[in-house]
């Protein structure tokens, strides 16, 4: 296998979301060890911020390469909290979904890693 | 279970929220060889409505389900000396003591249960004291003042920790009650008490504060609610987690024998990212601790290891949560059919907003969502379906008043004279419920003594 590949991170991570007040946390993790220095050359805060530039005007990331993971802050995103916002999904459980639709591209040697036919058909 | 080092306290989680599966504890109680039951019943919000519920009658203002749950448990709970801890006390840990007390003597276990109350994190009725007294309680997030909402405040709670769990239990209590005791102090405070942690062991703190935050949650730790959910074998009878802790920090998490659900790598990991700030500095009323320097390790089918919990002192301040009375809403929902199910839909959106428009409500916000058509990720899904079969429009108010909402939604019936093809999936009209908003805040350590209260 030789050339770029462009797959949604799901394809790589796996994530779970949750709120603390009007702040939205979302927690990816490699699903191989393999992946995560994708994820960390690929999903940065900026990358982050631009896919939910509509609701979130700054975005930090915390890395915690012990687990493979990163997590995201999204201050602000639910209001001011998940009882008081009129949105849909109010305390952004499915924020980490939205996220794991972020089209990454892979390197060449990282695309080989995909390995099986059955990773790549959900790009 | 022998002494020594190798000594692992095995610590059920019995419940993830209020309304969670009332099973789910006795059956840990009976099939999981548990030393310690412990059950969260609190979210952000929930205090403020334990305190209407108390302002009403002086006898209630805590969770409930925590009666049934425990007449159920108890009577197992006493033979195999499984203890009990959970902060169903809500606003009113005593009266909820008292609750539980009666029924432990109706179901003749009498002097075989000791149950304590711990009280002194709520703060409601100290507020304007304290505030005199020089506590900004500006908002944490925001920074905003506090007298923009002191007269609205509906409950103010702080977050207290293991230490008071730890004390009732050296008391003799077998049934703990309290009130916000933050979620995994409710395992911290066991783990202090079986293994004699001292209040700065401060790694082995962090340790007790991981076993908790893995099973605070219910089941979403054990394959519920997991991102790969097709894995998961036996969802429909998901087993609530089990972490055993040895005396030097080490956690096994498993789950209820028997059961459903998962325990691997990935599920724990999910739940260890869940509701984190920075995985650096999480801080609890007990200890700040590191999630950076945990080992995940799968040892077996459901059996995972996690290690290396390192933690430092506590911040001299505890967090309050907070939360004030900030309006009403409601939402209606109405299906509407193909053929231009969406188009139908986005024209009964429009007339909605030109009806309850021209009525001059003083409406504070309005918002329609087509739920079918991309509602929730909103633009994020890299493929929209093509023209759906059906869409739900979602319009929802906000107003100062419940009467300004209410004449929306008598208003949004007029709608039956719009586009075709639709059902009203709210049966009557819509609920008008009031809008509690967040405001979480701090305050000193020293200005919160919680206190155990046997009975």
């Amino acid at each position: 296998m030789t050339g770029a590949v462009r797959v949604p991170l799901r394809v790589l991570a796996y994530g779970r979301s949750g709120d603390k007040g009007g702040t939205a946390n979302i927690g990816i993790a490699a699903r191989r060890p393999e992946f995560y220095p994708v994820l960390l050359r690929e999903v940065t805060a900026e990358r982050v911020q631009s896919h939910f530039a509509d609701r979130a005007a700054t975005v930090s990331r915390f890395e915690l390469s012990n687990l493979h993971a990163l997590n995201f802050l999204l201050p602000g995103i639910l209001g001011k909290g998940g009882s008081s916002t009129l949105r849909l999904d109010p305390q952004g459980k499915a924020l980490a979904d939205a996220l794991l639709f972020l089209p990454v591209d892979l390197l060449p040697h990282e695309a080989d890693l995909l390995g099986d036919a059955g990773e790549r058909s959900e790009g | 279970m022998t002494l020594g080092e190798a000594r692992r306290i095995r610590i059920g989680g019995g419940l993830g929220y209020w309304g969670d599966d009332t099973s789910a504890p006795g059956r840990l109680v009976r099939d999981g060889d548990l030393d310690y039951l412990v059950m969260d019943f609190l979210a952000e919000v929930t205090m403020s409505i334990l305190q209407k519920q108390k302002q009403r009658d002086p006898t209630l203002g805590y969770a409930a389900d925590v009666v049934g749950i425990l007449r159920d448990v108890l009577p197992d709970a006493v033979r195999r000396g499984v203890k009990i801890v959970c902060n169903a006390g809500g606003v009113n840990p005593i009266a909820c003591a008292d609750r539980v007390r009666q029924m432990a003597d109706e179901l003749g276990l009498g002097d075989a249960v000791t149950v304590a109350a711990i009280v002194g994190d709520d703060l409601l009725g100290r507020v304007d004291e304290l505030h005199t007294q020089g506590v900004a309680f500006a908002n944490l997030e925001t920074g905003a003042d506090f007298d923009a909402i002191k007269e609205r405040l509906a409950c103010a709670n702080a977050y207290i920790g293991a230490t008071s769990v730890r004390d009732a239990l050296a008391a003799g209590a077998n049934v703990v009650l309290g009130g916000r005791i933050a979620d995994p102090s409710l395992t911290l405070g066991p783990l202090m008490f079986e293994h004699a942690w001292a209040d700065s062991d401060w790694d082995l703190l962090a340790a007790g504060i991981v076993a908790g935050h893995l099973v605070e949650c219910g089941a979403h730790s054990t394959g519920g609610n997991h991102q790969d959910w097709q894995k998961v074998e036996g969802l429909e009878d998901v087993g609530f987690p089990i972490v055993e802790v040895t005396a030097d920090g080490e956690i096994i998490m498993t789950k209820c024998p028997g059961t459903g659900g998962r325990v691997a790598r990935e599920t724990v990991v999910e739940q260890l990212l869940y509701e984190i700030g920075d995985p650096t500095t999480y801080l609890t009323p007990d200890v700040t601790v590191d999630f950076t320097t945990l080992h995940v390790e799968e040892l077996a089918d459901d059996a995972v290891r996690v290690s290396g919990a390192t933690g430092r002192a506590a911040p001299d301040t505890l967090k309050v949560s907070a939360a004030y009375s900030d309006g009403y809403s409601g939402n209606t929902l109405y299906l509407y059919s193909a053929p231009d199910a969406l188009a139908r839909a986005r024209r009964a959106g429009e007339i909605l907003d030109f009806r309850i428009g021209r009525l001059g409500l003083a409406l504070t916000e309005t918002r329609t969502d087509f739920i079918g058509a991309g509602a929730v990720h909103e633009g994020r899904t890299p493929h929209t379906a093509d023209e759906p079969c059906e869409v739900v429009l979602r319009y929802a108010v906000k107003a100062d008043t419940a009467d300004a909402v209410r004449r929306a939604f008598v208003e949004a019936s007029t709608i039956f004279h719009g586009p075709p093809g639709k059902t009203n999936l709210i049966s009557g009209r819509p609920k008008v419920t009031e809008v509690l908003s967040y405001w979480p805040t701090l305050v000193s350590r020293e200005a919160v003594v919680p206190e155990v209260v046997i009975l």
